[in-house]
């Protein structure tokens, strides 16, 4: 699995972000690659999840991969809730139910 | 003070003076004015023309004596009050009278206190108010009542703080061993603080007391170490002491069991039976403790030998080391300079854990946050030792593990440091060049890091260092006007000491390591990233900063970072820039904002700075979360500000940190909250 943290510059937010879900994996002991990336090279690449600030839902509108969308970059528990319940179904594709 | 003493000091000052002392120095040694000063040199003067000696006064040089040095040591200055009540350093009478207060048995009169801490009865209560509150941060408490002090805590740690008392105060030179330097021996007017603290504990020779010991340990069959030796010198004095005001130890069944087993035990029963008390099992399980903690613990002055001991604190290091290499990913075992430290240090440390007694560590909050990362694993790795050691006793205290981190750091440089790249050291002793010659071996015993290149007396510090090329001066006695950085130690340092000085030392070597790119550019970041505290500190940070829009605030930021050369000044426009292009995104979280520029917008180096406004702004499409705090911050490349974001992330996501930001009311509160961040 790989997943992408995406903000205007690539190094700043987006380390922040992917620091945040690094924690949560290693909390759900998911294997995964995680990565950081500017706007502009997010159209290009090959992952299975993004996350991005939510103000660049403008930006990322036309983009064909997953993207979850974070309002409070700094708030644990909604990056928490956003993402774990995708985190889950990305691991178990079939789905349990 | 009287004239007589005045000129007592005066004169032991210009005596064992080996440069000219400048007359405002001699005003700081008595704490009184120039012309004081000036005044009693002009009778000492007079004084000393029947003995043949010269006082020489220089504008811009000072005074000294010329003449017959020989015959100077056995001057007196007439009988009374000068070798009656000899001046000391307020901070030496407190620790006097702390002395007295643990050694009483039904408490000290507040007016002796007054007499001998030197001050009014009016003023006495300010001063046990000072020592009342050093002892609460030993969990000791000072009770006061009807015109008497005396100190409440358990057995155990009243003796522990006496022993830190006499380990702070004591030096090798007041037990008697150096001649001519001991006690009330011909070299000194009046009794050093060391001397009297032994009075206090009712020794009044400590010769008497080595002998004490150096027979039991005979009648042992027990080979004492040098170190050792000292070590119960001061546990006989405190054992023999608090005996004598009548209190004993109550230690658990199974530390009394366990303490009989150590070869330590016979020793401490007749030592206990020459210092004239009965040696029953309480005492002599405290006395066999404290004896082998003196052993493995504190001074053994570098002859230790780890090929020979193929023991338990052996054993004990090596699994230790092996744990926690394997956590990190290396291989520690084979580190010969770990296993000693971790031998001197882990199984005294298991036995503090049985004994109840925590040996303080000062740099704990600063070791966690700036080793957080291998606090953990030797947490971690201390599990491994498992229940045969005794770690049922519910774990080493976190003290101790801060200890055993700073071990894994110093061996984790050593992994990354070539030898050659040692922090080089000029050394100042004013205690004799024995005493000198000892400290620097033992620093290099324990400190590989370190590099002796040179002995100095105080007044040539600079011209001696700058010759050797020195990184740092390490002195016995507090230095001014020093420009190098000064490590401040006692003439025989103990292992607490040592740890905090190791401590000490790898902060200034990554600080040189940036700062000196020519001299130790060998050394890469590795065991040791670019963190938090380096980059926040009271030179970017801003509390009270006033911005009239978003721009303005990013401003306020990006100035604090061009002015400590983190970025060049068009980063700020980069920064504006960003916000105007990409989105008001910069602003993570409630009232805070991240703004910040690309590496090759201008930035220098990694830097973060904080900014307070005292009124909110909002960004353009951000106008529900006004913002009050601003991070701006800079990076070189895509990595060497990860340690430092982690860490921020790690602030800003924590709601109570951010308050504590909010309502810092200085820019030190603000710094206590980045110190408390780990770094991972």
């Amino acid at each position: 699995m790989k997943i992408l943290t995406v903000c205007g510059m690539g190094f700043g937010t987006s380390l922040m972000l992917k620091m945040f879900i690094q924690d949560l994996l290693k909390e759900m002991n998911i294997k995964a690659e995680t990565d950081v990336s500017d706007l502009g090279s997010v159209k290009g690449s090959q992952v299975d999840l993004v996350v991005a600030p939510a103000d660049m839902k403008g930006h990322l509108a036309d983009l064909k991969t997953r993207v979850i969308y974070i309002d409070n970059l700094i708030d644990k528990s909604e990056i928490r809730s956003k993402v774990v319940p995708l985190l889950k179904q990305l691991q178990n594709p079939v789905g349990g139910g | 003070m009287t004239a007589e003493t005045r000129r007592g000091i005066l004169l032991q000052a210009l005596t064992t003076s080996p440069t000219p002392v400048t007359v405002g120095r001699l005003a700081l040694l008595l704490n009184s004015s120039p012309r004081t000063v000036r005044y009693d040199l002009d009778e000492l003067a007079e004084w000393l023309i029947p003995h043949r000696v010269k006082l020489v006064r220089r504008p811009g040089r000072g005074v000294w004596l010329e003449g017959d040095q020989e015959t100077l040591p056995s001057l007196r200055l007439g009988a009374g009050k000068a070798a009656a009540d000899p001046y000391l350093p307020a901070a030496q009478r407190q620790a006097l009278a702390t002395v007295r207060l643990l050694a009483s048995r039904s408490g000290v009169d507040t007016a002796e206190l007054a007499s001998l801490l030197d001050v009014t009865r009016a003023t006495i209560y300010r001063e046990l108010d000072r020592i009342a509150s050093w002892l609460r941060e030993r969990s000791l408490s000072l009770e006061r009542s009807r015109g008497r002090a005396w100190v409440i805590g358990a057995e155990v740690q009243l003796r522990s703080v006496l022993h830190e008392l006499l380990r702070e105060w004591i030096l090798e030179t007041d037990l008697g061993s150096v001649g001519p330097l001991g006690a009330d021996g011909p070299g000194r007017l009046a009794p050093s603080v060391g001397v009297r603290m032994l009075r206090e504990l009712g020794v009044s020779n400590p010769l008497k007391l080595r002998d004490a010991v150096s027979r039991a340990a005979a009648l042992a069959a027990y080979p004492l170490t040098p170190g050792q030796a000292v070590g119960l010198l001061f546990w006989s004095a405190i054992v023999h002491a608090r005996i004598a005001a009548g209190g004993a130890v109550e230690l658990p069944a199974d530390t009394v069991a366990t303490a009989a087993q150590l070869p330590e035990y016979r020793l401490a029963s007749e030592l206990l039976g020459q210092l004239g008390h009965v040696p029953e099992h309480q005492e002599a399980a405290f006395m066999a403790i404290s004896a082998r903690d003196a052993r493995y613990g504190p001074s053994e002055l570098g002859n230790f030998d780890p090929g020979r001991v193929q023991n338990r604190a052996r054993r004990l290091a090596l699994t230790f080391a092996r744990q926690a290499g394997s956590l990190i990913g290396v291989e520690l075992d084979q580190d010969e300079d770990l296993i000693r430290g971790l031998m001197l240090h882990l199984e005294p440390a298991l036995d503090r854990m049985r004994l109840g007694v925590v040996a303080p560590n000062p740099l704990l909050e600063d070791i966690k946050a700036k080793y957080g990362g291998l606090f953990a694993i030797a947490k971690q790795a201390t599990q491994t030792l498992g229940d045969e050691y005794g770690l049922r006793y519910g774990g080493l205290a976190d003290e101790e593990i801060g200890y055993l981190a700073v071990h894994l750091g110093a061996a984790l440089e050593r992994l990354t440091t070539p030898g050659d790249q040692a922090l080089k050291a000029v050394l100042v002793c004013q205690h004799g060049v024995g005493t000198a010659q000892l400290l620097a071996s033992l620093l290099a015993s324990r400190l590989p890091e370190l590099r002796v290149c040179g002995f100095a007396s105080a007044h040539a510090v600079e011209q001696e260092a700058s010759r050797h090329d020195a990184d740092i001066v390490i002195t016995t006695r507090p230095l001014a006007g020093v420009s190098l950085p000064v490590f401040l130690v006692n003439p025989i340092p103990d292992m607490i000491e040592l740890t905090a000085l190791r401590t000490r030392l790898y902060s200034l070597l990554r600080v040189l390591r940036r700062a000196k790119p020519g001299k130790l550019e060998a050394l890469t970041g590795g065991a040791s990233p670019l963190m938090l505290e380096h980059v926040l500190t009271e030179k970017t940070i801003s509390l009270n900063a006033q911005a009239e829009n978003w721009q303005e605030a990013i401003r306020r930021a990006g100035e604090l970072l061009v002015q400590v050369g983190a970025v060049k000044p068009e980063y700020i426009d980069g920064m504006i820039r960003g916000v105007e292009t990409i989105g008001p995104y910069i602003v993570v979280g409630p009232g805070i904002a991240m703004p910040h520029a690309r590496p090759e917008d201008g930035a220098l180096r990694v830097g973060l700075s904080c900014v307070r406004l005292t009124a909110p702004v909002t960004f353009p499409g951000k106008e529900d979360n006004p913002v009050d705090l601003v991070f701006a911050f800079a990076g070189t490349d895509n990595t060497s500000h990860l340690t430092v974001m982690g860490q921020l992330a790690r602030v800003l996501s924590e709601p109570s940190l951010v308050e504590r930001i909010r309502q810092a009311r200085s820019v030190g509160d603000v710094l206590a909250v980045v110190n408390s961040v780990p770094a991972i």
